[in-house]
């Protein structure tokens, strides 16, 4: 009978553990898959490099057929690897507690769509018959590179806010715990402690204040993300990612001001 | 018997009554040092470099024998196994500082804390991959 029992419980515990294990080695699985694809897109960029060094300087029929082989090749692992990349971001989105349904739906549609595209683009390639469709097919994808490079910046913004707000969280619950703490100690305290304790109290809240009001300009700013060159779009992005630092930091000041407020109480005198 | 001279020499006539008044003909042109002066001062520059002498010897000697004292090792004394109460004073802690609640707030600081440090903004790893667009088979 106890054996059975514990059998059971074994079951149960395995069962509840599988999914977990599948969601943490998701977005390890698409990384790995992203860095393979890579490696192949690099080991076919120097082939078709190589055999368009030969079609420019010869132009003979051989390096032509050549060229046109690798391109094929190249362009058809391009799509693979944006893919994958693409999949690495759907995971670590999946994967993101501090993000809102509605803002992981949103940033998961972008991807979608994205997909779609390269989906769509990749299926015109084995109908390449010369140098110029491979470049016409190639144009295609250039002419959207950007766009897609926007929705990327996005998510990677939308990730770093959804891990800011899953920190946010913890904050709140052990500024709120703490605060209940104090309030119910206060008795026990003298008045000047107790006034003490309440400043540090209105610090700590401030800092938070200053995180959510970081916050607030992060996503307005991911908003504007455009940008008519790569370069612009960056200059955008970089500012973003400086003020993701600066949310960061106001948790941390925060958090270290929690200590010394726990050091504080933790002492009569 | 004083008197009495050889005869044919002219009589000795002594003139020192006569004399008795007369000053010296040349008198010296700066009055000579009073053998007194001249006696006490060379001991007391003596003394005085005596004493300075001393005084510096006494210095270095000193600041020898302090260098002597340096180098020699001093007994080190051993740490005794019970510390009085009155070099360690503790602070003393409040009855909450023991109770369940605080030591978990305490807890879920100290992870939160380390949570946020290790969090990264710039994570490299979700850099979009570098490619190349332009194929460059136009020729110009």
């Amino acid at each position: 009978m106890r054996g059975k029992a514990a059998l059971i419980v074994l079951l149960f515990i395995s069962t509840l553990a599988t999914p977990i294990r599948q969601i943490f080695a998701s977005s390890e699985t698409a990384y790995k898959d992203y860095l393979y694809q890579f490696d192949q897109y690099r080991t076919k960029q120097n082939n078709f490099k190589v055999a368009r060094t030969e079609y420019l300087k010869y132009k003979t029929l051989l390096a032509e057929t050549t060229a046109l082989d690798t391109v094929k090749a190249m362009l058809s692992q391009r799509d693979q690897l944006l893919r994958s990349y693409l999949l690495l971001l759907n995971e670590k989105l999946n994967e993101n507690t501090g993000l809102s349904t509605g803002d992981r739906q949103m940033y998961q549609t972008m991807i979608q769509n994205e997909l779609k595209f390269l989906e769509t683009h990749s299926q015109l390639i084995p109908s390449i018959g010369s140098l110029t469709d491979a470049t016409n097919v190639s144009k295609q994808l250039e002419s959207h590179y950007l766009v897609l490079e926007i929705s990327i910046r996005q998510t990677i913004v939308a990730l770093g806010q959804g891990d800011l707000q899953k920190l946010n969280k913890q904050y709140d619950m052990a500024f709120k715990a703490l605060t209940d703490l104090s309030k119910a100690n206060a008795s026990t305290v003298t008045p000047q402690k107790q006034g003490t304790i309440e400043r540090w109290i209105l610090q700590i809240n401030n800092k938070q204040n200053l995180f959510q009001q970081k916050m607030d300009q992060i996503s307005v700013a991911t908003g504007q993300i455009k940008g008519t060159s790569e370069q612009e779009m960056n200059i955008l992005f970089v500012g973003v990612q400086k003020n993701l630092g600066e949310a960061k930091q106001y948790l941390l000041e925060g958090t270290s001001y929690m200590q010394e407020l726990v050091n504080l109480i933790r002492y009569q005198d | 018997m004083e008197n009495e001279q050889p005869a044919g020499t002219p009589p000795i006539t002594t003139d020192i009554q006569e004399n008795a008044t007369l000053e010296p003909a040349l008198q010296p042109s700066s009055a000579p040092v009073p053998p007194e002066m001249t006696k006490k001062r060379v001991p007391w520059v003596a003394i005085l470099l005596g004493v300075a002498i001393l005084m510096m010897g006494a210095i270095y000697g000193l600041q020898v024998g302090r260098s002597v004292k340096v180098q020699t090792p001093t007994p080190s004394v051993a740490p005794t196994a019970n510390p009085t109460t009155e070099t360690v004073k503790q602070r003393e802690l409040a009855p909450v500082a023991t109770a369940s609640a605080f030591l978990e707030i305490e807890r879920s600081i100290a992870s939160l804390s380390a949570a946020i440090n290790a969090m990264n903004t710039n994570d490299t790893s979700l850099n979009p991959p570098s490619i190349e667009l332009p194929l460059g088979l136009e020729t110009k």
